[in-house]
């Protein structure tokens, strides 16, 4: 018996060694199913091991909880009307199940092409154009690290960021000076339980209700995109609605952000330095008082590409939940008890290799200051979170 | 005193960005030619470099007919892709990578269709109406139309 086991066993590693093989070996760049429809996709896995405190699972002990899977349609129905949608799941320690979700489901209509200028609108779900990243910020072999910058891309806002139910107008420029690519939209988005902890520092049992979000981008490039620029404009509202026996009334959030974002590319290394500032308002919370906050963030990121295939990176970053109140000491100990949940401070030491066209590994070793970006549903107890946290990410990426 | 920290440690990145840009260099592109042809049907087409950068950046879609372009390139390590790359585009193979990654999984665009050869390029651009491709300045252009860009 428990050699037949062992046999059934070692037929499942040499099949899955042998599949992996084939997939090691075989270039596949996209399944086209005719001249006018693609599909593509990616997998992740990540090992994580952290020190102090957990990320995506029990971290500490080493952890496998952190994959990510997607799968694509792009089909041109005419030369001015697109169709693409896309459906990932996540799993990422308690904050994300690995549920199926639409990430993206639009039709494109594209409504003038002459001279160099081309506009259009797009109606559905929609990526929200945020950064430089953002669009793509699923998307593990086109994002500049295992996740992308925690300082600004808010992995614990990630519902409200990720995606817009509505429309958008965009407008590219094209002229012998660079090309100016701007977009508008609004609609509905999504919120989570780390929005809780992000607003009230804890799991409440009310929950925030749909969220509303407007914003603009607008991107400048040179001829070859040697200098990138781009100014983000973002808007979200969110209201929370009180559970049975909720300390806290029917509260209102919003923000204005404001993200300016930098890359300078040469062959050898590219320079990129992404800064936001947030204008945020907490109110009607009834216990809470009414907060007025401004939240600043920041990162720079340097890349080398050392050869070809490997690339190796260094980042620092910085998000202040509250700029009256830096290191948390006025408000957030007397309050709740922890003067690092105000803040994160992070270096990163990273390096990618590409072993193939369709499979890519990545390295980052992190060692944080601050909990403000600590996945709270992987530390739930406020006492258990520590001031300083390191970790190290291991990520393996297949993509066609 | 956090924040004064902070924002003296801003003003040196800032710095240091600005030192950054100041001390880099252009790389020089080296001057073997290559050439750009279209599809026969586009034989009265001329690009300036920004065209073929904005078709290239799947920015511009359609000719000046109205015909959808196809964007057909060499594999990003083929060293006639790289040349490309510097030579008519003034950009790196990882940059283009960047820019159609960015299409293909956002929903907003598609990225060019990859042949494995210079022959392959030269049959896909003869017989795709729209196409558009390279190839090397010594290479028979066959059917199709060799494009001027100015």
């Amino acid at each position: 018996m428990l050699l037949r086991c062992n046999s059934n066993d070692t037929g499942f590693i040499l099949k899955t060694c042998a599949m992996a093989s084939v997939l090691l070996s075989s270039q596949v760049s996209a399944i086209e199913l005719n001249d006018s429809t693609e599909i593509h996709g990616f997998f992740s896995q990540s090992y994580i091991n952290s020190k102090n405190n957990n990320y995506f699972g029990e971290s500490q002990n080493g952890s496998f909880d952190f994959r990510e899977a997607g799968i694509n349609i792009f089909h041109e129905a005419t030369p001015t009307l697109n169709f693409a949608a896309q459906l990932t799941s996540r799993k990422a320690g308690k904050t994300n199940d690995g549920r199926p979700r639409l990430d993206y489901a639009l039709l494109d209509y594209s409504f003038y092409d002459k001279a160099g200028l081309r506009s259009g609108i797009r109606l559905g779900r929609t990526k929200t154009p945020y950064g430089f990243y953002n669009l793509i910020r699923d998307i593990p072999n086109a994002r500049s690290g295992v996740s992308v910058p925690s300082s600004i891309y808010f992995e614990q806002l990630r519902n409200s960021l990720i995606a817009t139910d509505g429309g958008n107008f965009y407008s590219n420029l094209n002229r012998d000076w660079g090309s100016l690519s701007f977009e508008l939209y609004s609609g509905q988005t999504g919120t989570d339980t780390e929005m809780e902890y992000y607003v009230l520092q804890q799991d409440l049992p009310g929950k925030f209700d749909d969220a509303t979000m407007r914003g603009a981008r607008i991107l400048y490039e040179n001829l070859g995109g040697s200098l990138r620029l781009g100014l983000t404009y973002a808007h979200p509202e969110f209201d929370y609605i009180p559970g049975t026996l909720d300390p806290f009334g029917a509260g209102h959030v919003a923000s204005d952000m404001w993200l300016y974002s930098f890359q300078y590319n040469q062959e050898k290394w590219s320079l990129t330095a992404e800064y936001l500032t947030a204008d945020n308002e907490v109110t009607d919370f009834g216990v809470l008082p009414d907060r007025f906050s401004n939240t600043e963030a920041f990162y720079i990121q340097t890349d080398f590409r050392i050869s070809q295939d490997v690339t190796t990176y260094l980042r620092y970053e910085e998000q202040t939940l509250d700029t009256k109140d830096p290191d948390g000491t006025k408000f957030y100990q007397p309050l709740f008890g922890a003067a690092h949940i105000a803040f994160g401070k992070n270096r990163v030491v990273g390096a990618r290799w590409d072993i193939s066209e369709n499979w890519m590994l990545r390295g980052e070793i992190h060692n944080t200051h601050g909990t403000l970006w600590l996945p709270k549903s992987d530390n739930p107890s406020l006492a258990d979170r520590k001031e300083h946290w390191q970790m190290l990410v291991l990520q393996l990426v297949y993509n066609f | 005193m956090n924040r004064q920290r902070s924002q003296c440690l801003k003003t040196g990145l800032f710095t240091g960005i600005m030192m950054f840009l100041c001390l880099s260099v252009g790389s020089s592109a080296r001057a073997e030619s290559i050439q750009i042809i279209a599809h026969p049907d586009q034989s009265t087409v001329t690009l300036s470099s920004q065209n073929l950068w904005a078709i290239y950046g799947m920015k511009t879609r359609h000719w000046a007919d109205g015909t959808l372009i196809k964007v057909f390139v060499l594999p990003t390590k083929h060293p006639l892709h790289r040349r490309f790359s510097i030579n008519a585009l003034k950009t790196y193979p990882y940059q283009l990578d960047r820019v159609w990654q960015r299409l293909t999984y956002s929903g907003t665009g598609r990225a060019p269709t990859v042949v494995p050869s210079e022959q392959a390029m030269i049959e896909a651009v003869t017989s795709t109406p729209g196409a558009i491709g390279y190839i090397n300045s010594t290479t028979d252009k066959g059917a199709c139309h060799v494009v001027k860009v100015q």
